[in-house]
């Protein structure tokens, strides 16, 4: 049996300021080495402050993952020594002398399976390490310490899953709920990183770590499955260690054992004092948590008629059920769904194009109006939302300068098929023979007006005219 | 001009136009510069910075402008609290060029009030001592006999106040850094309660237990610093706001009908027969004055040492590991070593009792030890402070020696750590428990070494501690310091 | 008991190389024994002297940039022509 566990750390990056000073949390696209204080490069002296929103955030995803909360929480030192901790120890959370980290025992159903987390710990983001040089010989670390000190959440799961599949499931979920509950962007690159650990059979577990992306943890599960049933499959036993992935030739390589062997003597960091978390902040922080992606959906099906695979897949996308609550009325909820998960997200899929789009609500609002009041074809409706996203203009004004509007008047629609009839005798004699070729005759219509026929009508008057 | 006014004196003195700032410093310097040679107290002077604030102060108060309560006030700091833009090194050649980009709380606190920092003073590495003999710069001498060390960490600190160098030195109290060299140098010296003082721009040893504390001449010079450098800091998650406002007044109180704790273990055997016929003089006083005084036994504190240098040298251990040389330090390129081997040399030149409290820590946190160590060190503490409260349910104030023994000759017990550690039976109670203690200056031996009396309150009884202190100093007159 | 073996992997974790390790073997042990004193202690009780705080007492998430006299605090440190702290390569 596979059995593999994950470790997620997320960065808390709707934060504004660092975990323990006030540098900024958002470190990105920042020039080397300008986000940095005594306290975050760990300057003789300096002692940490720590941010209350930080711990608030850390508690709501404890809470939207099922943990429970301590009344009281800790920090501890790990001590170990690498450029890129500036302190040579890192402030974080440790469970060994009782709980203290900001949850523990928690789970989360994922399509049926139930995946229990460990615990959720809240700690300091190192700095960044960049390599220079080409031989080991020339080779130096130039270190960056902009990102040193940025709030973190790692997560931690019991071994439960049993597939890489389920893993990219959980992932996928996971990023969908911390976006949810406004607490990361997932989308940016570092905001959330994975590290696997894995066993197969009675083998020992290895861990996994250094893998870049989402997608790249499946892969290296896939990877290490593999090796180790090759392993199993000639009777060579598995033994217990860290292995890196490798991203260039996307396989995993043993670290040196010995190195990873490492004894991080944790120590109560006396600097941060233990944070009261009483009840009365779990219950406001309860109430600020955000609907649940999967309350959601359930409430666009039951409340709106909205089709489960569409409620879906707008449920778990922040951006546009976001969209959504606010173009939506409950007289066109299912046409905003519509128009929004079949024809939006096609053209505005990644979190740049998002951030670009024209579209605002009332542009989907006005849009999904005019087509359950017959104003404009569903059709007509891809036209002027394509025009909507290139230009950003409201519905009124794209519908006089393309034309778009429905053409619902039954004599102007008879005009056109009586047109149609005369150039495409073949094919009407055809359609009496057989029904089921109506549609072409319908086609031809649609194209004469453009699309803006109202289809129903059309089809209603080509049927009694064949019929004559 | 006599340099050796206390700070209230001088205070006044310059209010009244009696004595100029600019000449004032320009004395303490002169007697810096002629004295240094035979103590060693400063590891680097700011007489030019000095001399331009001594020289704006005194345009200030003749302009009749605002000036801040310590009217230029000379004063010494311990060389591990920063001060911006002078080189704060720990006496250690692992900070041997770190110049502070910024000021500790205290600092910009004393500063506001218009100190002077004539320099920064010796202590032994990172504070890890109570001799200032581990001092990578060398060690610091007693001013009332150069053979002698003048106790420790906080040795600068004690000997620039006890010599005339300045008026108030800053010290810092791990296991009674400030108490130790108050009293080997007979000067007054206060820990503070834990949270009281900030500690931000304390460079950290043992952060759990360490406070910043003044070194003055007089108690009532104590008060004053106490006054400026207390109270609550954004910067300080453990500050707490529990200032009391005006520890300088009413320190006259005196002490009848108090009652006074005798703590029976520190006061019995194993005390210098000086010390302890000192103990029992300073007894007899308070009683004379109207104290009641009766035996109190702390039977926890037969384990202090243990838990104290277990948890110091655990959190030593921690603390110091940023030292790699890679942000700052001493010039050694790293360029062509390997990280673990460059770090490795370069923390190869800790001192010798830095690098035996690291070894220590190191092995009472390894897996596995952590229960047997530092957990049972921690319940150590716990126990003492339980005893704490209640004697303080039964007395006002406890009372010990500082030191069990008298002043020793340097070099004497530099290679006996464990020897070392045992005389800080006294001090290092105040230090676990986290409630304040000072060390006031009662009698000089006939080889004319100090000797210092403890008293101890509880937790933000500082008032009280220093109505005690006042007391005892009032109580008598001892001669003057032979440099 | 500290040997030769125990000390060198304690100053490993400390990352210290030791000029003198014999010297540190002896007074190591010898304080260590002392320490052994601590299992004595039975003393029961999960009070500690650390100070609680509510959330409330936690600093505001605000963004302050440190100055120093307008300059940065690089400026300050080891570092090479841009901007980057230079360390040993990790091999």
């Amino acid at each position: 049996m596979t059995k593999i566990g994950l470790e997620i750390h997320c960065q808390l990056t709707k934060l504004e300021s660092k975990l323990f000073c006030n540098c900024k949390a958002d470190y990105r696209n920042l020039p080397t080495n300008q986000n940095i204080c005594p306290v975050c490069v760990g300057l003789p002296g300096s002692l940490p402050m720590l941010n209350k929103k930080a711990v608030e955030k850390a508690a709501l995803i404890s809470l939207a993952l099922g943990c429970k909360i301590p009344s009281k929480i800790g920090f501890f030192r790990k001590n170990y020594f690498y450029p890129d901790l500036p302190k040579n120890f890192q402030i974080t959370q440790y469970n060994a002398y009782g709980d203290t980290s900001i949850g523990y025992d928690g789970k989360i159903e994922i399509e049926g399976k139930e995946i229990r987390i460990r615990r959720i710990q809240l700690e300091e983001d190192p700095g960044r390490l960049v390599y220079e040089g080409s031989s080991q010989q020339t080779m130096i670390t130039l270190v960056d310490y902009n990102r040193a000190g940025t709030p973190l959440v790692e997560i931690v799961t019991e071994p439960d899953f049993e597939t890489p599949k389920q893993v990219r499931v959980f992932l996928n979920v996971l990023a969908d709920l911390v976006e949810n509950i406004g607490v990361s962007d997932p989308y940016l690159e570092g905001a959330l990183r994975v590290d696997g650990n894995i066993s197969i059979g009675d083998g020992n577990r290895v861990e996994i770590k250094n893998v870049g992306s989402f997608r790249d943890i499946e892969k290296a599960l896939h990877f290490e499955i593999t090796r180790q049933q090759s392993l199993l499959d000639r009777n060579i036993s598995i033994h217990a260690e860290t292995r890196h992935w490798d991203d260039a030739r996307k396989i995993t390589v043993s670290s040196r054992s010995k190195e990873e062997e490492q004894d991080y003597r944790y120590l109560p960091e006396a600097d941060i004092p233990i944070v009261l978390i009483e009840n009365n902040t779990v219950t406001s922080l309860s109430k600020q948590m955000p609907e649940s992606i999967v309350a959601k959906k359930e409430r666009y099906v039951k409340k709106y008629g909205i089709p489960l695979q569409v409620a879906n897949v707008l449920s778990s996308d922040k951006f546009y059920s976001d969209m959504f609550e606010k173009a939506h009325t409950q007289n066109n909820a299912k046409e905003v769904a519509n128009i929004i998960t079949t024809d939006l997200m096609g053209f505005a899929d990644t979190r740049e194009k998002k951030l670009e789009l024209k579209v605002t609500p009332k542009h989907i609002s006005d849009l999904a109006d005019a087509i359950i009041n017959n104003k404009l074809t569903r059709n007509s409706g891809k036209t002027a939302l394509q025009e909507m996203i290139k230009t950003g203009k409201y519905l009124k004004e794209i519908m006089s300068t393309l034309d778009l509007g429905q053409v619902n008047d039954a004599s102007s629609i008879e005009q056109v098929i009586l047109e149609v009839f005369s150039e495409e005798e073949k094919a009407v004699s055809e359609a009496k023979q057989n029904p089921d070729t109506i549609n072409y005759l319908v086609g031809k219509v649609m194209r004469k007006t453009k699309g803006k026929a109202d289809p129903t009508i059309t089809l209603e008057i080509i049927r009694r005219k064949l019929l004559s | 001009m006599n340099l050796g006014i206390s700070a209230t004196e001088f205070i006044a003195q310059v209010k009244a136009g009696m004595i100029s700032v600019e000449e004032f410093l320009a004395q303490t310097f002169e007697r810096i510069k002629k004295i240094e040679p035979q103590i060693h107290a400063f590891i680097t002077l700011n007489e030019n910075v000095a001399m331009v604030q001594a020289k704006d102060i005194d345009k200030k108060i003749k302009a009749k402008e605002k000036v801040g309560a310590f009217f230029g006030m000379p004063i010494s700091v311990k060389d591990n609290i920063c001060v911006e833009g002078l080189r704060t090194t720990c006496a250690s050649k692992m900070l041997d060029n770190f110049v502070s980009p910024y000021d500790a709380t205290v600092i910009t606190k004393l500063k506001s009030e218009d100190s002077i920092i004539v320099g920064k003073v010796n202590l032994d590495e990172f504070a890890m001592g109570s001799t200032t003999e581990f001092s990578y710069f060398g060690p610091t001498r007693n001013p009332w006999n150069t053979e002698y060390v003048p106790g420790g960490s906080s040795g600068g600190s004690g000997a620039s106040v006890s010599s005339m160098e300045c008026i108030i030195s800053l010290g810092s109290d791990t296991g009674g850094s400030v108490r130790s060299p108050a009293s080997f140098c007979s000067v007054v010296g206060l820990k503070p309660t834990y949270g009281l003082v900030s500690r931000y721009g304390l460079i950290s040893y043992s952060n759990s237990i360490e406070q910043i504390g003044p070194i003055a001449r007089r108690v009532e010079d104590i008060a004053l610093v106490l006054d400026i450098i207390s109270g609550e800091d954004p910067r300080d998650n453990t500050t707490v706001s529990n200032k009391t406002v005006g520890y300088a007044k009413d320190l006259n109180a005196g002490v009848s009908g108090k009652k006074i704790g005798i703590i029976k273990q520190m006061t019995g055997e194993g005390l210098d027969k000086e010390v302890s016929s000192a103990t029992n003089k300073a007894i007899s006083k308070l009683q004379s004055l109207g104290a009641q005084c009766i035996e109190i036994s702390l039977d926890a504190v037969e384990h202090s040492v243990e838990a104290y240098y277990t948890i110091a040298s655990a959190e030593a251990s921690s603390n110091l590991a940023r030292y790699d040389n890679i942000r700052y330090g001493f010039d050694y390129s790293n360029e062509g070593f390997e990280f673990k081997a460059y770090i490795s040399k370069v923390r190869s030149n800790f001192g010798p009792e830095v690098t035996r409290r690291m070894l220590l820590g190191a092995f009472v946190l390894s897996a596995g030890y952590y229960g047997k160590y530092y957990l049972k060190a921690q319940k150590v503490r716990t126990m003492i402070k339980s005893q704490i409260d209640d004697a303080f349910k039964k007395v006002d104030l406890l009372l010990c020696p500082t030191m069990p023994i008298l002043p020793f000759k340097i070099g004497e017990k530099v290679d006996d750590p464990l020897k070392l550690y045992l005389s800080d039976i006294n001090t290092i109670t105040a230090n676990l428990s986290g409630i304040p203690a000072i060390s006031v200056p009662f009698e000089i031996s006939n080889s004319g070494l100090p000797i210092g009396i403890q008293l101890l309150a509880n937790s933000f009884e500082e008032k009280k501690l220093l109505q005690g202190a006042y007391a005892l100093q009032e109580s008598t007159k001892l001669q003057e310091v032979p440099i | 008991m500290i040997d030769r073996k125990e000390i060198e992997h304690l100053s490993d974790l400390i990352k210290v190389e030791l000029k003198d390790p014999e010297k540190y073997i002896k007074q190591v042990e010898q304080i260590l024994n002392y320490f052994d004193r601590l299992d004595a202690v039975d003393f029961d009780s999960e009070e500690t002297l650390r100070k609680e705080v509510k959330i409330d007492g936690l600093r505001d998430d605000k963004y302050v940039p440190f100055q120093d006299n307008g300059k940065p605090l690089i400026d300050k440190l080891k570092k090479d022509p841009n901007n980057y702290i230079r360390a040993p390569k990790m091999v």
